[in-house]
C-alpha cells in the first residue's frame, strides 16, 4: 500500500517547562489503513522520545489511549489515517488536568465512578448455583455492560465541563448496569446519589457522549431510562 | 473565587465548547443557551422599565419611546426568534428525556424542531417587518 504524508498537529504541555500547552508539528509517512496511535508511536520511537501518551492493548479494549483527535474524543487505536484528512490535531481529552501532554489525571473521573457503587450488591447468601438470571433480564442492562472508562463521554459532555462535580455519563452508564441487574438490590442506593444536584439531573440531552462512545454505548437514552426510573419510582 | 478565575474559567469554557467538534446536538445546545440569554436579556429589561413606573413615570413613559424605534422593533424579530427556537427545542429536549428510546432519532427530531421554528418564526417576522415599514412612510 503507497504511503503518504501527513501532520501530525500534537498539543504538548511539559509541567517542568512550559507555563502553558503548545502546539507542535511532526510530519510522518503512513499507510493510509495506519492508526493514529501508529503515528504517535511513530513520533515516540523515531522522533521525539520526549512525546507522553497512554496505550496499553492498543486494540479498543483497555481504553487507556482517548484522546481528542480533529476536536472530537476518539481512541487513537481505533482512528485510521485515511479517515482523518493530511493535517490532524491531537490533544488531550478535555475537563481533566492534564499532567504531561496526552496524559490526563484520570482521578476525579475515577472518584465519579467509585460514587455510584459499580458492583453488584446482594445480602441474599449466595445460592448452591449462580444467582438466575433470565436472557431477557440480562439483555436489560446488556448496552452498558460495555463501557471500558476511557472517559471519552465524560470528557466530552459540556456539562462536565461546566461543572466537575457533575458524575458525568461514564459513572451514570456504569450505575445503569447495576441499577437495572436483575440480581442486584442497592438500586434505590444508587438512584439516591444520581438524585443530587450534581447528578443525572446534570445532563442537558446534548449527545456528546453517545457520537463520542468508541463502544456506539447507547450513553444519552442510558442516562435517560435512569431518570425515568428515579422519576416513576418515586410515583 | 476572584473575578479573575471566574472570567478565566468562563474563557476555557467557551473556547472548549466552541472547538470541540459535537454533533447537531451540541449546535442545538449552544443555540439554546443563547436563545435563553436573549430572552432573559429582554426579561430583565421588562422588569426594569415596569420598576421605574413605581419610580418616575416620565422617566418610563420616555424610555416607552426607545421601544418604538426602527432599531428596537427589529430587536424584537429577534426576541421572537429567541422565544420561539427555546420553547420549541426545549419541548424537543422534554420529549428525548420522557422517551429514551427515541435517542437513535435526535438528528431528526432537531431537523423537525427548526422547521417549526422556521413556521412559527416566519410569519412574526413578516408581521413585524411590515409594521416598522408602515410606521416609516
Amino acid at each position: 500500500m503507497e504511503k503518504s504524508k501527513v501532520t501530525l498537529k500534537i498539543k504538548r504541555f511539559n509541567p517542568e517547562v512550559d507555563k502553558t500547552p503548545h502546539w507542535e508539528n511532526y510530519a510522518i509517512e503512513v499507510e493510509p489503513t495506519d492508526r493514529i496511535l501508529d503515528g504517535l508511536n511513530y513520533i515516540k520511537w523515531y522522533q521525539d522520545g520526549t512525546l507522553s501518551f497512554r496505550r496499553s492493548c492498543a486494540h479498543g479494549i483497555c481504553g487507556s489511549d482517548a484522546m481528542r483527535i480533529n476536536g472530537r474524543n476518539r481512541l487513537a487505536c481505533k482512528v485510521l489515517f485515511k479517515e482523518m484528512g493530511a493535517t490532524i490535531s491531537v490533544e488531550p481529552i478535555a475537563g481533566l488536568p492534564v499532567l504531561k501532554d496526552l496524559i490526563v489525571d484520570m482521578e476525579l473521573f475515577m472518584e465519579h465512578y467509585r460514587a455510584v457503587l459499580p458492583y453488584l450488591i446482594n445480602d441474599d447468601p449466595p445460592p448452591p448455583t449462580e444467582r438466575y438470571q433470565s436472557p431477557a433480564d440480562r439483555a436489560r442492562f446488556d448496552d452498558t455492560t460495555k463501557c471500558i472508562l476511557c472517559a471519552c463521554c465524560t470528557t466530552s459532555c459540556p456539562s462536565f465541563w461546566a461543572k466537575e462535580d457533575y458524575l458525568g455519563p461514564a459513572a451514570i452508564v456504569q450505575a445503569h448496569r447495576f441499577i437495572f441487574d436483575s440480581r442486584d438490590q442497592a438500586a434505590d442506593k444508587r438512584l439516591e446519589i444520581l438524585s443530587d444536584s450534581d447528578g443525572v439531573w446534570r445532563c442537558r440531552t446534548i449527545f456528546n457522549c453517545t457520537d463520542a462512545c468508541p463502544r456506539n454505548i447507547e450513553v444519552t437514552r442510558a442516562i435517560g431510562e435512569v431518570k425515568q426510573e428515579m422519576l416513576f419510582r418515586k410515583m | 473565587m476572584s473575578v479573575a478565575s471566574v472570567i478565566e474559567n468562563a474563557k476555557v469554557y467557551a473556547t472548549r465548547t466552541w472547538t470541540y467538534e459535537g454533533g447537531l446536538g451540541q449546535r442545538a445546545w449552544i443555540l439554546h443557551r443563547l436563545t435563553g440569554l436573549g430572552v432573559f436579556t429582554f426579561l430583565a429589561l421588562h422588569i426594569i422599565d415596569i420598576f421605574l413606573v413605581g419610580f418616575d413615570p416620565q422617566v418610563f413613559n420616555a424610555l416607552t419611546v426607545i421601544y418604538h424605534l426602527p432599531v428596537m422593533r427589529l430587536g424584537h424579530i429577534v426576541l421572537f426568534y429567541c422565544v420561539i427556537y427555546h420553547a420549541v427545542n426545549g419541548a424537543r429536549i422534554i420529549t428525548l428525556d420522557f422517551f429514551p428510546k427515541l435517542w437513535r432519532y435526535q438528528k431528526e427530531s432537531i431537523q423537525i424542531s427548526m422547521i417549526v421554528v422556521m413556521v412559527l418564526f416566519i410569519p412574526s417576522m413578516l408581521v413585524i417587518l411590515y409594521e416598522i415599514i408602515i410606521s416609516l412612510e
